[in-house]
């Protein structure tokens, strides 16, 4: 396929992707329904902290408005594994079982590889929004209202740090979302249950809301080769919450890790595709 | 028809119902792993961020039954609340109402399936979380806790109702507004920390925590099964309780009555994919 | 938008009324209405008596609704278990419902499907599963929504013939909405023909076919067909025209009715300016299709 026809059709699949995601109210509810949600859960975890710290444990009065930072960052940038690992897991349901429209999609020319990217381009505007504004308001709330002084400055992030990782990781969850449609073209109601899981794992094992280190010792070795952990890592020294020392490093893992998903992702859903075929699943009504 | 063939009409609607919800949950094993390992690995994370800034071990505890009361606010969002937005997108709910039965029924039906099969799933995720993670509990008075649950179940319940007939006229806003009432309650309620009676918790955030029967049940039985606690420390919470499902149900019970009135009078009680 | 314009219509008891007219003419909704699913804006609608609007608990009881293209049900039950639960809505006892439920099957060909779910089952058996939901409270007035859409010809056949067998057992109404005009003339006693809201006709098929036939009806087979019916419409003594398209064969089939035969020289002469050639015409015996042409003065597509 061209490749001027790919991204054609790949923008045209985010364009529909879009107003599907974003018709169903007005834009002010929107925007809200995409802060409400990446707060609440930044907040959760944000008060686990500050009452760890008003209980006077044992670490110093610094460590928690530093872990308060590292965790707002962390927390903020997740958005993107939600909102990729959700979309992308009902997507092929959607289209198949709801708007019966996947077999037209299949039999036009090209293939389903930009119908997919195209609307994971749209989980991850979607995390986009919710990652600028759950930052914004961490430091309204946190410096600005409760006064608690966390040393995250937004305005002096390094974005020649942060880009990379934050396009690496992309491509990372993207190809981590082609795997769930993998999976989902060729099960029967999994779709439901699977963006949530695989974004549960990610949240134990990423390094999300503590440092993989505070992780089981067996269980460990399964962050180190996981994207998302250096996706955070690399971000967090983009901030300055970590030591920039290792961002080379981390970048260099985020991108060899990336690369391993994206052929597995693709390995994967291009077998998938074919069973689907055989089996007659691709215009297949799911129905509980 | 007399009273009597009314409620005994009703009550078998409310019982097959049930019926339905607890087969067909248990059906698909795949379902039965995630919503009993799913709450475990949120468990996991928030109990590891207790131990990595040095909280004490009955946190854990703490966690673990707010993970387990998690899986009742997420049954009461999606399978109660949202549950007359999938009877309508499959076709079912023409035929709820064009049948004599009452909607509370119903409703009461899919809330007694619901409940048993997140209490089957709850005992798991508890069992799960003492044996993973090794938390301590002091449980010294086990009717009360029962009666707590039962209570706080109830109250949950019923405001599940209330939602259900506000979703009712919902189209994909259904969806949405189930999704947006998760977090947002996971926090005010304080499923994986003590929102209410901790000093650093805004009074206001308190005040509006203590609005929804999570919260109040939540803290009970905390109080009841980690901290040893008895009747007496939680009477308040009951009496809370019981106000709260007082008040919820007739609450219902009108706004179902006028939602199905107002969808019949602009035409969206059957309308679909909006 | 108006979707029922002074509909005044009754419904026997024991009589099949047929509702025939195209998509949008307000067949659904006055189903709607009829079932208690809709409130009207004006006007008054009764069922065995009962106002649908303040009565409309009591109605639920004597009704019962099945609407063609759809299938109420949970795929992951079974068709037993489908229909048990379907008849615990209605409060019939265990006993008895297990007793209806499996004559039910027996009557719609299911048994050999009982144990199979819902979502296994082909679009013709789950329509049957959907008629057997409709019966299964055995009610005095069924609505029937287009019941045969999506169904294959032997599967429709064999569904009208179940209806006319389960009226047949006496107290019974079926009110059907259809846009097939055969299935209207085969199925119903009475028919009502509705376009934009509006009922044009009501009566007997036969009796509505014989006011046609004091107009002639023909039937005219033409190559290539007519790219403009307007202006044979205006043709002094013409009443109402359509015209159906054989892609295959390149043949267009025209069914006209004329009030007055000697519009058919000016019809010919317009057919030749056109460039057509006529392949075929003679007269025809009215059917439904040529009722409704004369009343809306187009066909039903």
């Amino acid at each position: 396929m061209a490749v001027a026809d790919f991204i054609k059709s790949a923008r045209e699949s985010f364009r529909v992707g879009w107003k599907i995601e974003s018709n169903w109210t007005d834009p002010v509810l929107f925007a809200t329904y995409q802060i409400v949600r990446p707060l609440a859960s930044l907040l959760i975890v944000a008060f686990i902290v500050i009452i760890g710290a008003s209980l006077g444990t044992s670490a110093s009065a610094g460590f928690y408005s530093q872990y308060l930072a590292w965790l707002i960052v962390g927390n903020a940038f997740y958005a993107y594994v939600l909102q990729v690992m959700l979309g992308m897991a009902i997507l092929v349901h959607v289209d198949r079982t709801e708007y019966e429209v996947l077999k037209n999609i299949y039999i036009s020319p090209g293939t389903l590889h930009p119908y997919v990217i195209g609307r994971g381009l749209v989980s991850v505007l979607n995390g986009t929004v919710s990652v600028i504004l759950t930052l914004i308001f961490s430091v309204l709330i946190f410096n600005g209202l409760l006064h608690y002084n966390i040393p995250l400055n937004l305005l002096q992030v390094n974005v020649f740090m942060l880009f990379p990782a934050v396009i690496l990781g992309i491509i990372g969850l993207l190809a981590i979302g082609y795997m769930l449609c993998a999976v989902t073209i060729v099960s029967n109601r999994m779709e439901f249950v699977l963006g949530d899981s695989v974004s549960g794992i990610f949240f134990l094992l990423g390094g999300v809301i503590f440092p993989v280190t505070g992780l089981p010792t067996l269980i460990q070795p399964i962050s180190r080769v996981l994207p998302i952990t250096y996706f955070l890592n690399a971000i967090r020294e983009s901030f300055g919450l970590l030591p920039t020392g290792q961002y080379l490093s981390d970048l260099g893992f985020l991108a060899l890790t990336t690369v391993v998903t994206v052929a597995l992702g693709i390995g994967l859903f291009r077998l998938a595709e074919q069973r689907a075929r055989k089996l007659g699943l691709i215009d297949r009504k799911s129905e509980y | 028809m007399t009273t009597r063939e009314e409620l005994v009409t009703n009550l078998r609607a409310a019982y097959a119902r049930m019926w339905v919800r607890l087969k067909g949950s248990n059906r698909e094993v795949t379902g039965l792993i995630v919503e009993i390992g799913l709450p475990i690995l949120t468990i996991g994370a928030y109990v590891i961020l207790y131990r990595t800034i040095g909280l004490s071990i009955q946190a854990g505890a703490a966690v673990i039954i707010g993970g387990a009361m998690v899986a009742f606010w997420t049954n009461v969002l999606w399978n109660m609340s949202a549950q007359w937005f999938w009877e309508r997108e499959s076709g079912n709910l023409e035929m709820y109402l064009v049948a004599p039965v009452s909607r509370m029924a119903v409703l009461l039906g899919m809330a007694m399936g619901g409940s048993l099969n997140t209490a089957m799933r709850a005992v798991g995720i508890v069992l799960l979380g003492v044996f993973i993670f090794q938390v301590p509990f002091q449980l010294h008075d086990p009717f009360s806790a029962a009666f707590v649950f039962v209570l706080t179940i109830a109250a949950l319940y019923t405001l599940g109702m209330m939602f259900a007939s506000l979703f009712m006229l919902y189209g994909r806003e259904a969806y949405h507004t189930a999704n947006l009432l998760q977090e947002p309650v996971y926090f005010l309620s304080g499923a994986y920390f003590p929102a209410i009676y901790t000093p650093i918790v805004p009074f206001a955030l308190q005040a509006t925590a203590s609005l929804i029967p999570m919260t109040i049940g939540l803290d009970a039985i905390r109080r009841l099964a980690i901290y040893g606690g008895d009747i007496t420390t939680v009477w308040l919470h009951i009496l809370a309780l019981i106000a709260c499902t007082a008040i919820l149900f007739p609450l219902a019970k009108r706004s179902l009555n006028y939602m199905e009135s107002l969808g019949k009078k602009e035409g969206r009680l059957t309308l679909r994919w909006q | 938008m108006v979707a029922l314009d002074g509909v005044d219509l009754q419904v026997h008891d024991d009589e099949i009324f047929g509702l025939l007219g195209p998509n949008g003419a307000g067949k659904t909704t006055l189903i709607k209405i009829l079932c208690t699913l809709l409130l009207p804006t004006d006007g008054q609608a009764y069922i065995k008596g009962l106002d649908v609007v303040k009565q409309a608990s009591q109605i639920r009881r004597l009704i019962n609704l099945v609407s063609g293209g759809e299938t109420p049900g949970y795929g992951i039950l079974s068709v037993k278990e489908n229909l048990w639960f379907f008849s615990q809505l209605y409060g019939l006892s265990r006993d008895f419902a297990k007793d209806r439920v499996s004559k039910l099957m027996d009557q719609l060909e299911l048994q050999n499907y009982a144990n199979t779910r819902m979502s296994k089952l082909s679009t013709g058996y789950k329509q049957r599963l959907n008629l057997a939901r409709g019966f299964v409270n055995d009610p005095a007035v069924l609505f029937l929504d287009e019941p045969t859409l999506g169904l294959d010809v032997l599967s429709a056949r064999h569904l009208r013939t179940l209806v006319k067998s389960w009226i047949q057992t006496g107290g019974k109404t079926v009110l059907l909405t259809t846009h097939y005009m055969a299935e209207a003339d085969q199925l119903c006693d009475r028919v009502g023909i509705i376009n934009q809201g509006r009922i044009l006709a009501l009566d007997t098929p036969q009796r509505l076919k014989a006011k046609v036939a004091s107009g002639a009806s023909w039937k005219i087979e033409i190559t290539p067909n007519l790219q403009q019916l307007d202006s044979i419409k205006n043709i002094p003594g013409m009443v109402g025209i359509s015209q159906t398209d054989n892609i295959e064969t390149g043949v267009s089939t025209l069914k006209l009715i004329l009030q007055d035969e000697s519009a058919m020289s000016d019809l010919l002469t317009q057919i030749r300016q056109n460039g057509s050639k006529v392949l075929n015409m003679g007269k025809s015996e009215p059917t439904l299709e040529d009722v409704y042409i004369s009343l809306v003065g187009t066909g039903l597509e």
